[in-house]
C-alpha cells in the first residue's frame, strides 16, 4: 500500500511545485494568489500523507481559508493590476535558477545523511489530535501563552496600519471610495 | 469481518455515486418544497402544474436551465468566471462525504458505515471545506467585473468569514463535552438521550444563526439583496453556471443541517424496535432524516417569515454578539466539565 | 494501529494504513469536480448562442455601463479579513484544547482562561476602535 501513498505524494508534491512556479511566473496578482492557494492545498495533502491529519486541515483552515482570503481581498480592494515585465527579471533568473538547484542539493544531502533509507520507506505513523493537544498544552504551555501576546501585537498592528492611510489621505480619496464609505456598502 | 481492498474501493465508489444522486435529487426537491411552503405562507399556491402536486417541476427546471443560453459577458476574466461556480459546487459536495447518516451496518457479510468515509477529524474537515467556500463567491464577483457582482461578493466574503468564526467557536462547546472531533464519537457521546442541545443551547443558537449566514440565506442574504444589488455575486451568470450557485447553496444548507443534527440532536438516535434491518438500518436513517428535515424546514420557514438584516446590523451581530457569547459559552462549558 | 481500527468503523483489511480512509474522499472530490464540469459543459453545448454586443455588456440596471467595475473599496473589508485571521487561529487552538480538556482538568481551564483574557483584551481594543462599526464613514480617533 505504500505504493499508493508514494504515487499520491508525488502527484501532490508536483502540484505544489507547479503552483509555486506558477505563482512566481504569473504577472496577474489574482492568478498568483490562486496558485498560492493551490500550493497550500497540495501541502495539506502532503501533510495528510505524512500522517499529520490535524495539521493538514488546520493548514486548509488557516492558510487557504483565512490568510489567502485576506490576500484575495487585498487584491480586490486595491484593484491590483498585472505587473509589466520587470527590468531586472533576466538578472534574477540567471542568478536564481542555479541558487534553487544548490538549495535543493543541500536539502537532499541533509535528508540523505540524517534519515536512513529504511526509515524513509517505513512511512510515518498517524498523529492524533489528542497527542498534539497533550504536547501543546503540557510541554508547549509557554509558547502557547506567548502566541496570545503575539495576537495582541498583530491586532494593534492591523488597526494601526489600516487607520493611518484613511486619516491622512481622507481628502485625496477617489470619489468611488468616498461614496462606498458613506454607504457603508 | 475484514474486507479485501477491492471490495472496499468498490463500496466507496457505490456510496459516492449514490450520495451524489441522492444529493442532487434532494436539492431539487428541497427547492420545490421551499417554493410550495413559502407560497403557502404568502397565501399563494406555488408550482402545481408540472406533474401531480408539481412534483416534476424540478425536472422541468433542470431541463430549462440546461437549455438556456449560456452567456459569458465580454468584460469577464473568462477562466476564473468558469472556475468560480465549479469551485462552489465541488466544495459543497465534498463535505457531505464525512457525514455519518446512521450506525455501522452489516450487509452481505461485510461491515460498512452508513457514511462515505469516517475520519478522525470529521468536524475539522467540514470547517476547513466551509472556510474555502468563500472563494467560489469572491471569485465569481471579481471575475464578473460588474459593479453589482463585485459589491455582492465583497459583502459575501466579509459576511462569511465573520460568521465562520462564530460557527467554529459554537462547535467548541460540544467538542468539549464529547472530547473528540470524530463525528461518530460526538454522536456516541450523546447516547442515551443526552443530546447536546440541552447543555449547549447557547452554542446551538449561535451555530444556527451562523449557519444561516454561512449559507447566505434570509435573513442574512445580503450578498444577493435584490433590492440594491441585482442578484449580487451571480448577477452576470446564466444557464447552468447560475444554477450551480443555487445548487451549492442548497447543498451547503443540507450539510449544515446534517452537522446540526449530529452535533446537537444526537444524530440518528431515536426509538428503535423490530427486526435487525428495521432497528439497525431503517429507523436510525429515518430519525436522522427527520431531524435534518426539521432544520431544512426551519431554513424555509425563516425565509417566509423574517426580513433582511441591514449590513451594519449583520456585522455588529456577528462580531459584537455571537463571537463574545460563543467564547463565554466555551469558558462556562469548560468550567462545568472541570467541575464534574 | 489496532486502536485506530477499533475506532474507525470503515473496516479496512487488517494492517491497512489509515490513509486509506481518505481514498473515498478523493473519489468524492473527483466525482464532484466531474459533476461541475459536466453541468457547465452540457449547458454550453445544449444552449444556443446568439450574442450581441449589448447582451454581452455588464448589467447596470438598464443604463449604459460606465467605467470599470474594479476600483478601490473601503478599507473595512480588509480589516475584517485580518481580524478574522487572528481569531481563526485562536479558534484553531481551542479545538485540540477541547479534545484533550478532560485530561487537563483545572490546569487546562486556567491555561485557556489566561490565553483568552489576553486575546479578548485585543478584541475589546478593536471593538473600541470601531472596527465592527460599519456605519461610521471614518473611525473615531
Amino acid at each position: 500500500m505504500l505504493n499508493l501513498q508514494l504515487i499520491l505524494f508525488l502527484i501532490f508534491g508536483a502540484l505544489a511545485v507547479a503552483g509555486g512556479i506558477n505563482m512566481l511566473r504569473s504577472r496577474s496578482p489574482i492568478y498568483g494568489a490562486l496558485s498560492l492557494i493551490l500550493v497550500m492545498g497540495a501541502l495539506a495533502v502532503l501533510y495528510l500523507l505524512l500522517g499529520a491529519e490535524f495539521i493538514a486541515f488546520v493548514q486548509i483552515l488557516v492558510y487557504a481559508g483565512a490568510i489567502m482570503v485576506l490576500f484575495v481581498f487585498v487584491i480586490m480592494l486595491l484593484n491590483a493590476q498585472p505587473l509589466p515585465p520587470h527590468e531586472r527579471a533576466r538578472f534574477a533568473r540567471r542568478l536564481g535558477l542555479p541558487a534553487i538547484f544548490i538549495l535543493l542539493g543541500i536539502l537532499a544531502a541533509a535528508f540523505a545523511l540524517r534519515y536512513s533509507r529504511a526509515r524513509l520507506a517505513a512511512g510515518s505513523p498517524m498523529f492524533h489530535v489528542r497527542s498534539i493537544g497533550q504536547a501543546l498544552f503540557h510541554q508547549g504551555l509557554l509558547p502557547f501563552e506567548a502566541t496570545s501576546v503575539l495576537f495582541l501585537v498583530g491586532i494593534a498592528g492591523a488597526v494601526l496600519l489600516a487607520a493611518r492611510p484613511e486619516t491622512q489621505s481622507s481628502g485625496t480619496d477617489t470619489p468611488a471610495v468616498k461614496a462606498a464609505d458613506r454607504s457603508g456598502l | 469481518m475484514q474486507m479485501p481492498l477491492k471490495i472496499y474501493l468498490l463500496i466507496a465508489l457505490i456510496k459516492t455515486v449514490l450520495s451524489l444522486a441522492v444529493m442532487a435529487s434532494l436539492i431539487a426537491y428541497v427547492q420545490l418544497a421551499e417554493r410550495r411552503i413559502v407560497a403557502r405562507m404568502q397565501s399563494r399556491v406555488g408550482p402545481t402544474r408540472v406533474g401531480p402536486w408539481g412534483l416534476l417541476q424540478p425536472l422541468a427546471d433542470t431541463f430549462k436551465l440546461l437549455l438556456k443560453e449560456d452567456i459569458t459577458p465580454s468584460q469577464t476574466s473568462s477562466g476564473l468566471y468558469l472556475l468560480a461556480p465549479a469551485i462552489s459546487v465541488t466544495l459543497a459536495l465534498l463535505s457531505i462525504a464525512v457525514i455519518p447518516f446512521g450506525p455501522v451496518i452489516h450487509i452481505f457479510g461485510y461491515t460498512t458505515p452508513l457514511q462515505i468515509t469516517n475520519i478522525n477529524v470529521g468536524l475539522l474537515f467540514i470547517l476547513g471545506v466551509t472556510s474555502l467556500g468563500v472563494y467560489g463567491i469572491v471569485l465569481a464577483g471579481w471575475s464578473s467585473n460588474s459593479k453589482y457582482s463585485l459589491l455582492g461578493s465583497l459583502r459575501a466574503g466579509s459576511q462569511m468569514v465573520s460568521y465562520e468564526l462564530a460557527l467554529g467557536l459554537a462547535l467548541v462547546g460540544p467538542v468539549l463535552l464529547a472530547g473528540s472531533l470524530d463525528l461518530r464519537k460526538i454522536v456516541a457521546a450523546q447516547a442515551g438521550g443526552h443530546w447536546f442541545i440541552l447543555p449547549e443551547i447557547v452554542a446551538f443558537l449561535i451555530y444556527l444563526t451562523a449557519a444561516f449566514a454561512e449559507t447566505n440565506r434570509i435573513p442574512f442574504d445580503l450578498p444577493e439583496a435584490e433590492g440594491e444589488l441585482g442578484a449580487g455575486y451571480h448577477t452576470e451568470y446564466s444557464a447552468m453556471k447560475f444554477a450551480l450557485f443555487f445548487f451549492s447553496e442548497y447543498a451547503n444548507m443540507i450539510t449544515v443541517s446534517c452537522v446540526a443534527t449530529l452535533v446537537f440532536l444526537g444524530g440518528w438516535a431515536g426509538p428503535v424496535f423490530g427486526p435487525v434491518w428495521l432497528s439497525r438500518i431503517v429507523l436510525p436513517l429515518f430519525w436522522f432524516c427527520l431531524k435534518a428535515a426539521f432544520f431544512l424546514f426551519l431554513f424555509i420557514w425563516v425565509r417566509g417569515t423574517l426580513p433582511r438584516f441591514r449590513y451594519d446590523q449583520l456585522m455588529a451581530l456577528g462580531w459584537k454578539v455571537l463571537v463574545p457569547v460563543a467564547l463565554a459559552n466555551v469558558l462556562i462549558t469548560s468550567l462545568v466539565v472541570a467541575w464534574r | 494501529m489496532n486502536l485506530l481500527a477499533a475506532v474507525n468503523p470503515n473496516s479496512l483489511p487488517a494492517g491497512a494504513p489509515y490513509i486509506l480512509h481518505y481514498v473515498p474522499l478523493l473519489i468524492q472530490f473527483i466525482f464532484a469536480m466531474a459533476f461541475a464540469g459536466l453541468a457547465i459543459g452540457a449547458s454550453w453545448l445544449l444552449g444556443r448562442h446568439r450574442n450581441t454586443r449589448r447582451k454581452l455588456s455588464p448589467y447596470e440596471c438598464g443604463i449604459t455601463p460606465e467605467g470599470d467595475a474594479r476600483h478601490r473599496f473601503a478599507v473595512k473589508f480588509y480589516l475584517v479579513a485580518i481580524v478574522f485571521i487572528l481569531f481563526d487561529i485562536e479558534a484553531v487552538f481551542l479545538l485540540p484544547w477541547a479534545v484533550v480538556y478532560r485530561g487537563l482538568g483545572w490546569f487546562g481551564f486556567a491555561e485557556m482562561a489566561i490565553y483568552l483574557a489576553i486575546v479578548m483584551t485585543g478584541f475589546l481594543y478593536i471593538w473600541k476602535k470601531g472596527v465592527f462599526d460599519w456605519n461610521t464613514p471614518e473611525r473615531a480617533e
